[in-house]
């Protein structure tokens, strides 16, 4: 299996969409990309020496560790009237790039993704950044693309922003 | 304002049930603690199952001063400074591993797990044949360490009580969330570290006596079902229990809190695990203990969460240090902790409420985080820094509960400030004491 331009440009399209909805604020559309079986993981990234490397990412403790019902809680709470982590609301922007796609069958991808997120809150002139490489599997059903899988590496072990009330 | 100017000025405040907020952004205090408050005190390094196996190590740190919590060997465990004898270097620059001595990357000098100096490079030819004492050169180790129940502090006291004895009292509070199984606890995972905008002494504050804040401070996590509760005042007819070193909060008569979502059988267990008296304050209906300050900087959390409606909520605990980088800005570090012996069900389903809940992405911790930089930064105003901020709540109004099973002052209430006053009080007289 090859992909082709038009293929890549469909799947190109398509997360720079997903990155629209979480720059808006429109998480129910949002929620709404992800499969049912929904996994959204950010391990937890620990300093380790070059030799045990390996055992950087924390296979089984995350920042996120989410199923769908998960991220449809806190997407709830962030509807609330009484969500002042996001009151006034992060300014973000997802810069995502360095696409590769590699076909896993003819319906399911899997991405790697380049992200820079830039985050200002409130009149401070100052800005947080969180760089990461994402891994995505995608497949399409009933002719729509859908998220199956996001594992976010992060770039950092000690996080450089006050809390993650945001998605990457 | 001079050094004992400004303290007299707090002093003052604080005996009237009132404090300055510019004690929250105020670099002349962070010098003054750095230098005379966490120089004294029993600091929060690690959990004995962080280092399980011989030759595992982690990296912690005392404000600015950076250890190496180590198990030897002999699994004999050590707390030495992380910097070398030659040239200060750090021998550890990551955060955890194994490995069987340290070597320091400038010239080589090596170390063994316990600190000792195994070997310079070149020594006879630069040095001179047993010219250098290796006792003498060895890491430096923490003036005092001192565990309870797998929990590692250090002190860099050399004179400073056993841990034992500043912990006193507050091992009765603290049984409950560390001895709940004969087994112990574990940590679940590695903590989560991330810097916020706000002074270390907002979050102990908060959780050494903070029932006050759920209702609003915590609204959305309520209506949107993650925190199970009937409404955010669920602490205010609770229980808050004020030493003068430690601070601890419980709710009472709530069908969910009083067990925190522990199963059935755990419960069981626990009570096995408590003394009499302790058992005794599980039978007048008072729940678990929920939030809790040991100081200065080492805060507890036990609560119930929930993650899924296809099962009940969890609870989950967590550990944390508050560690201070400057006036006004903290490193937060948070452990998920759970008893080692529990299913892999019950972990995994209380490190997936601890996730919805707390840390980084914690849907309760993102808007206390909100709080705290919300109150730090503009701290540091010259109009700001003198305001005096009302802690006079329960003052005059509440008397201890008598027969109360448990040392130290309990009030029968959680909405009221006895442990944040304890915690003040007590943090002016550690610094007025130098």
């Amino acid at each position: 299996m090859s992909i082709n331009e038009s293929l890549f440009r469909h799947i190109e399209a398509f997360i720079y969409h997903e990155a629209e909805l979480l720059d808006n604020q429109q998480y129910d559309q949002w929620l709404a990309l992800w499969d049912e079986q929904a996994s959204y993981q950010m391990p937890v990234r620990v300093t380790h020496t070059k030799r045990q490397k390996d055992q950087e990412f924390q296979q089984n403790f995350g920042h996120f560790d989410e199923t769908k019902e998960m991220l449809a809680m806190r997407i709830k709470r962030l509807s609330t009237s009484t969500a002042w982590a996001e009151d006034p609301p992060s300014r973000t922007r997802h810069f995502v790039t360095n696409l590769r796609i590699s076909p896993l069958d003819e319906n399911q991808y899997e991405l790697k993704t380049n992200l820079m997120l830039y985050r200002n809150r409130s009149d401070n002139a100052g800005h947080d950044l969180l760089s990461a490489e994402r891994h995505d599997i995608i497949h399409k059903t009933n002719g729509q693309w859908q998220l199956l899988k996001r594992v976010i590496y992060i770039d950092q072990a000690t996080l450089g922003t006050l809390n993650l009330s945001i998605f990457l | 304002m001079n050094k004992s100017r400004l303290l007299t000025h707090i002093a003052d405040a604080i005996d009237q049930g009132e404090l300055p907020l510019g004690v929250f952004n105020n670099p002349a205090l962070f010098e003054l603690e750095k230098e005379h408050l966490f120089t004294k005190s029993w600091n929060y390094l690690a959990h004995e199952s962080e280092i399980p196996n011989p030759g595992d190590y982690v990296q912690r740190y005392i404000v600015d001063d950076s250890f190496i919590v180590s198990r030897d060997k002999n699994h004999t465990i050590h707390v030495v400074l992380n910097a070398c004898r030659h040239r200060g270097r750090k021998v550890c620059s990551v955060e955890k591993g194994n490995t069987r001595n340290f070597s320091c990357p400038y010239h080589g000098w090596v170390y063994g797990l316990d600190g000792a100096l195994i070997d310079i490079p070149f020594e006879e030819e630069g040095y001179g044949k047993d010219t250098i004492n290796h006792d003498e050169w060895g890491l430096l180790a923490a003036p005092k360490i001192g565990i309870w129940r797998g929990m590692i502090f250090a002190n860099l006291d050399p004179t400073a009580e056993p841990l034992d004895d500043y912990l006193g009292d507050a091992k009765w509070y603290m049984d409950f969330y560390a001895n709940k199984s004969a087994a112990g606890l574990e940590v679940y995972g590695v903590p989560q570290r991330w810097v916020v905008d706000a002074d270390w002494k907002l979050a102990a504050d908060n959780f050494v006596g903070d029932g006050y804040h759920t209702f609003i401070t915590h609204a959305s996590v309520i209506s949107a079902g993650l925190l199970p509760a009937q409404s955010g005042d669920f602490l205010l007819n609770g229980v808050q229990v004020a030493l003068d070193h430690f601070g601890v909060g419980f709710a009472r008569q709530d069908p969910l809190f009083n067990s925190l979502a522990y199963p059935p059988a755990m419960m069981e267990a626990m009570r096995k695990q408590f003394n009499p008296e302790q058992v005794a304050l599980l039978d007048q209906g008072v729940s678990l203990p929920t939030h809790g300050n040991l100081f200065p900087n080492l805060s507890f959390l036990n609560a119930p969460g929930a993650f899924t409606a296809m099962a009940p909520p969890a609870p989950y605990m967590t550990f944390r240090v508050w560690r201070p980088l400057a006036a006004g800005k903290t490193e937060i570090w948070s452990w998920c902790m759970v008893e080692k012996d529990a299913s892999d069900e019950f972990k995994h389903a209380t490190y997936k409420a601890y996730l919805l809940s707390f840390g980084t992405s914690g849907t309760l911790e993102q808007d206390d985080a909100e709080n705290w930089s919300n109150i730090s930064l503009p701290a540091k105003g010259v109009m700001a820094s003198k305001l005096s901020l009302n802690y006079s709540m329960g003052q005059g109004l509440l008397k201890p509960i008598e027969h109360w099973p448990g040392p130290g002052n309990a009030y029968p209430l959680d909405f009221t400030e006895f442990a944040q006053r304890a915690f003040w009080k007590k943090w002016i007289t550690t610094l007025e004491a130098e």
